[in-house]
């Protein structure tokens, strides 16, 4: 066993010298034999050669400034703008007015079919995102409703939130601010992304970045919340408070980021139940005071739950959307 | 399967994008430029293998789009006419600069690669992610050996007569670091 790990960390030096162009002869010979060893060492040889190319492509990257670069773009679009050229038309009047009367025909039945406002609800564990036209973005949680009139939102930027847990990326406009409305509490976007979550009792606002304000409640208060505030609206009273926003992980449903500061492990399975709509267990009663102490970024839970277990020397039982971790 | 993508529905969201772009609709240009900028880039990029051509070609694919934004029809999805679109420019542009027959072959392959492209690309900026934080949660020193020998793409020996280390070390140092990332990438 610790033969095969000294091979396999010789052969990881051979494919770096590889990737120098410095292997030799002899090197050549011992990497050819060591990947025909067994089919996993093609696949090991693989994730180097993914890295290799991933890291410098990850150099190229980041050094790229989208802003920047949109900056140069956009001056060449003004360039090229084609200056508008009035013109008198000259077909005849009877032409104009047949189209005016089939252009008012048509907007009688867009009108009739189109100004409702439209509502999009996500189910208990389905998740969704929506691009308004303004290109600001919605991510909805299980469980969510919410509406807006897609006719009048260029002029008019309100969407109603009826229930559930939202996240809004909203792309800033001074002259025409983004609303969130829920019955009597409005929330206003200075600039921002922040998430909402909305039940019966209460509403609680966190913000991401930039700046909200929320408005309205028995006493019609106003409060301003910058980045990183937690905003709390109580449905009974009709207070509106707010403090330091203390849950790190409070958009973790819509990114997958989790941080784990010494948090029981009873916490974090509770959490990831959240974030991925799965439910895990924990086999005996003592594994829920075990301390967890990670960053996690995973896209599904699978590879979440294994690092968790090889990090805390547990192992997993997977059933349908059920993990198990239990001591080895 | 439940994740935050904005890939459901994405053909409607297209449909309502090209709308607001054929409406002039800027701030939804921007938001469509900043969101595709990068990977478009890199697909440029390797064809190209220097950045004036590469933001070029980019920059070219867009302003068409904005000026003939009427004329376009988008089958699948935004993405992949956006990806297909530069890879197209990109090895017009290279056969224009008269390549060798060979590389002409070697950029056919990459042109298939660009193709496959599309399905993952949201995952695509999900790894480079990954591997950032991977690659900063190794120990400094051999981050440093990493970058330098990645991003700068100096040889063991000349890492070691920088840091005034042995080649020795530079080599362990790549080989935990390589094999350290690789495990957290779960590439194996």
């Amino acid at each position: 066993m610790e033969n095969t790990e000294k091979n396999d960390e010789y052969a990881f030096g051979l494919i770096i010298d590889q990737f120098d162009g410095t292997l030799t002869e002899e090197g050549k010979k011992e990497l050819a034999q060591w990947l025909a060893s067994s089919p996993e060492k093609m696949k090991i040889y693989q994730g180097f050669c993914d890295l290799s190319k991933g890291l410098e492509d990850l150099n190229i990257r980041k050094n790229l400034d989208a802003s920047g670069s949109w900056s140069v773009l956009s001056k060449k679009l003004d360039d090229s703008e084609p200056e508008v050229v009035l013109r008198t038309p000259r077909s005849g009047n009877m032409v104009r007015y047949a189209a005016a009367i089939v252009a008012i025909a048509a907007a009688g039945i867009y009108y009739q079919v189109y100004q409702a406002p439209e509502t999009f609800s996500t189910a208990m564990n389905e998740q969704r995102s929506i691009l308004l036209p303004d290109g600001s973005s919605i991510h909805l949680n299980g469980n969510t409703t919410i509406a807006f009139n897609k006719h009048k939102y260029a002029g008019h930027r309100t969407v109603s939130l009826q229930k559930g847990e939202a996240f809004f990326d909203v792309v800033h406009n001074d002259k025409n601010r983004f609303v969130v409305e829920m019955d009597e509490v409005h929330i206003t976007d200075l600039g921002t992304s922040f998430n909402v979550a909305r039940s019966a009792d209460d509403i609680n606002v966190v913000v991401s970045s930039g700046v909200v304000k929320i408005e309205g409640g028995k006493a019609h208060a106003e409060v301003i919340l910058p980045a990183g505030m937690h905003g709390l609206y109580k449905t009974g009273s009709g207070a509106v408070s707010k403090s330091v926003n203390s849950n790190v992980n409070f958009k973790a449903w819509v990114d997958k980021k989790l941080t784990f500061n010494n948090t029981r492990l009873t916490d974090v399975a509770s959490l990831l139940g959240k974030v991925y709509g799965c439910k895990v267990i924990l086999a005996q009663p003592s594994l829920k005071d075990r301390i967890l102490h990670a960053k996690l970024n995973y896209a599904d839970a699978d590879s979440a739950i294994q690092v968790i277990a090889q990090t805390l020397d547990l192992k997993v039982e997977k059933n349908g959307a059920q993990f198990l971790l239990a001591d080895k | 399967m439940n994740r935050g993508s904005a890939d459901n529905g994405a053909g409607a969201n297209d449909q309502l994008l090209i709308a607001e772009i054929r409406r002039r609709n800027r701030q939804v240009f921007e938001k469509i430029y900043k969101q595709y900028y990068k990977m478009l880039y890199m697909v440029a990029y390797k064809y190209m293998l220097n950045h004036e051509s590469a933001e070029e070609i980019v920059h070219d694919i867009f302003i068409r789009i904005w000026d003939k934004a009427r004329e376009i029809e988008i089958e699948i999805s935004l993405k992949g006419y956006l990806v297909r679109s530069v890879a197209n420019a990109a090895l017009n542009k290279l056969k224009k600069d008269k390549l060798t027959e060979v590389k002409l072959e070697e950029y056919t392959r990459l042109e298939t690669d660009a193709r496959q492209q599309p399905a993952d690309t949201e995952d695509t900026e999900e790894w480079y992610e990954k591997l950032d934080t991977a690659l900063e949660g190794l120990p400094p020193q051999c981050r440093k050996v990493m970058m330098l020998s990645r991003f700068g793409k100096l040889k063991q020996q000349e890492i070691a007569d920088q840091l005034g280390i042995s080649v020795k070390t530079v080599k362990n140092h790549l080989t935990y670091g390589f094999n350290k990332i690789r495990l957290s990438m779960n590439i194996d």
